[in-house]
């Protein structure tokens, strides 16, 4: 069965992510996605209520997350966000999400979550090798 | 009074984080090599007012000379002799990415006057040299700059009372860490005023495009916001040095901006573009004499919008 939406919670499961902040938020729905290190792209969009996928730590991935309605940002590749970056995403309940997979990794985790959405039942883990 | 005390120290201390010792240190190194006299370096420190003198070969560190060597190289009788013999090697040194808090502990450990920068953890290239008054230096400048954008917020926010619809936000060339500030803020004040999330979204874009575009490229300038009852009109305005063409401006994926700016996610020649399309109108005019000024309107009533597309 495909699927088209997955909740804040199941998106952290799936690319073995580290929640910083927006506790509150994981089981509000994920309708769109974007991968990308060009915070311009994103402007470009014309997307909202979408998963800001980045390798870029800065303070500017929130503020953009926060002028385009984005619903989290995940920092892919095990980097650490500065910490004017994390104050800013407490401060406005932005889920801010850490994960050591790289780019492709995450976005193939999540692939395989939205066209076989039961197959996250069985964890993550059995994706090593991607 | 304790609170706002204690905001301002967790912001110096965000900020120790976030400068990075490329952004403070000195570039222009005054370095001799390995071959020159202990004489030479004393001459030099003596001509600059130094009290430390990098030994460089190859553009790779390989010592370093202070006053204190030059004391005993004439006590000792050896002022003539080369350098490599008595130079301190395995000299401390810090990577150009990390951040000035490192190097600040570094000078509180070890009371050195300075710390060569080198380009990158684990090698010896210099590229550059830190004080400590460098570090401090650039942390009251950007202070400052904080300080004054949060006055502006302020002006603003009592202009609020007394006009009710018009905010102008100052905007600070070059000053990235406060860029977005004014958008996210005006994009509060139209949440407040209940306008439909995508077109507030459509405007908070113009908007910080435009703060970016401003730091980015001009020598600094301002943004005004005029909500109206049926439309927001956006006045950015800047000091120039203008658009030199502006038909290739407006092209998608032309730019002009530099690594740093791309690094920092920006930079892809997407922002006059994409402000274009976010806008349902939208006009710029650039001069080399006076910068440049762009005008963009967006309907916050959806219906107007579509009567005025059925006339076209």
């Amino acid at each position: 069965m495909k699927k088209d939406k997955i909740t804040i919670a199941e998106l952290i499961q799936a690319i073995e992510g580290e929640l910083i902040s927006g506790e509150d938020k994981l089981d509000r729905t994920v309708e769109n996605f974007g991968a990308t290190d060009l915070l311009s792209d994103v402007l470009a969009m014309g997307k909202s209520n979408y998963a800001l996928l980045t390798g870029l730590t800065n303070v500017q991935i929130l503020r953009t997350a926060e002028i385009t309605n984005a619903c989290c940002v995940v920092i892919v590749r095990n980097k650490q966000p500065q910490p004017a970056a994390v104050s800013l995403a407490k401060r406005n309940g932005i889920p801010l999400i850490l994960s050591r997979l790289t780019m492709f990794d995450a976005c193939c985790r999540i692939g395989r979550l939205l066209e076989n959405p039961d197959g996250r039942i069985e964890g993550s883990p059995n994706t090593a090798g991607t | 009074m304790a609170e706002l005390k204690d905001r301002q120290i967790r912001l110096v201390h965000e900020l120790m984080y976030q400068i990075k010792v490329h952004q403070v240190m000195n570039r222009n190194v005054v370095s001799l090599p390995s071959t020159a006299t202990m004489r030479e370096v004393q001459l030099c420190m003596k001509e600059k007012k130094f009290s430390g003198v990098p030994i460089v070969d190859n553009g790779n560190l390989a010592g370093i000379i202070s006053i204190d060597d030059i004391i005993t190289a004439f006590d000792h009788g050896y002022i003539e002799d080369q350098v490599g013999k008595h130079m301190t090697k395995n000299v401390m040194t810090i990577p150009q990415n990390y951040s000035v808090i490192t190097a600040t502990n570094i000078f509180k450990k070890y009371h050195f006057g300075r710390i060569p920068v080198v380009k990158a953890a684990g090698t010896q290239e210099l590229v550059g040299i830190v004080t400590y008054g460098d570090i401090l230096s650039h942390l009251l400048m950007q202070v400052n700059a904080i300080a004054e954008h949060f006055e502006t917020i302020e002006t603003l926010s009592k202009r609020d009372q007394s006009q009710g619809n018009v905010y102008r936000f100052e905007i600070v060339q070059d000053n990235f860490d406060l860029a977005g500030v004014a958008s996210t803020t005006i994009k509060k004040y139209l949440q407040d005023r209940k306008i439909l999330p995508d077109i507030v979204r459509r405007i908070a874009i113009i908007c910080y495009e435009a703060e970016m575009n401003v730091i980015i490229h001009s020598l600094g300038g301002y943004m005004e916001v005029q909500i109206q009852d049926d439309l927001v009109k956006i006045v950015i305005v800047d000091e120039g040095p203008g658009i030199p063409d502006l038909e290739k401006a407006m092209e998608p994926g032309f730019t002009t901006a530099n690594e740093k700016i791309r690094s920092l996610g920006f930079g892809a020649g997407l922002g006059l573009p994409n402000m274009k399309s976010c806008a349902d109108k939208f006009s710029i005019r650039s001069s080399m004499e006076t910068g440049t000024e762009i005008e963009a309107i967006v309907y916050t009533v959806e219906h107007h919008k579509d009567l005025d597309k059925k006339k076209t």
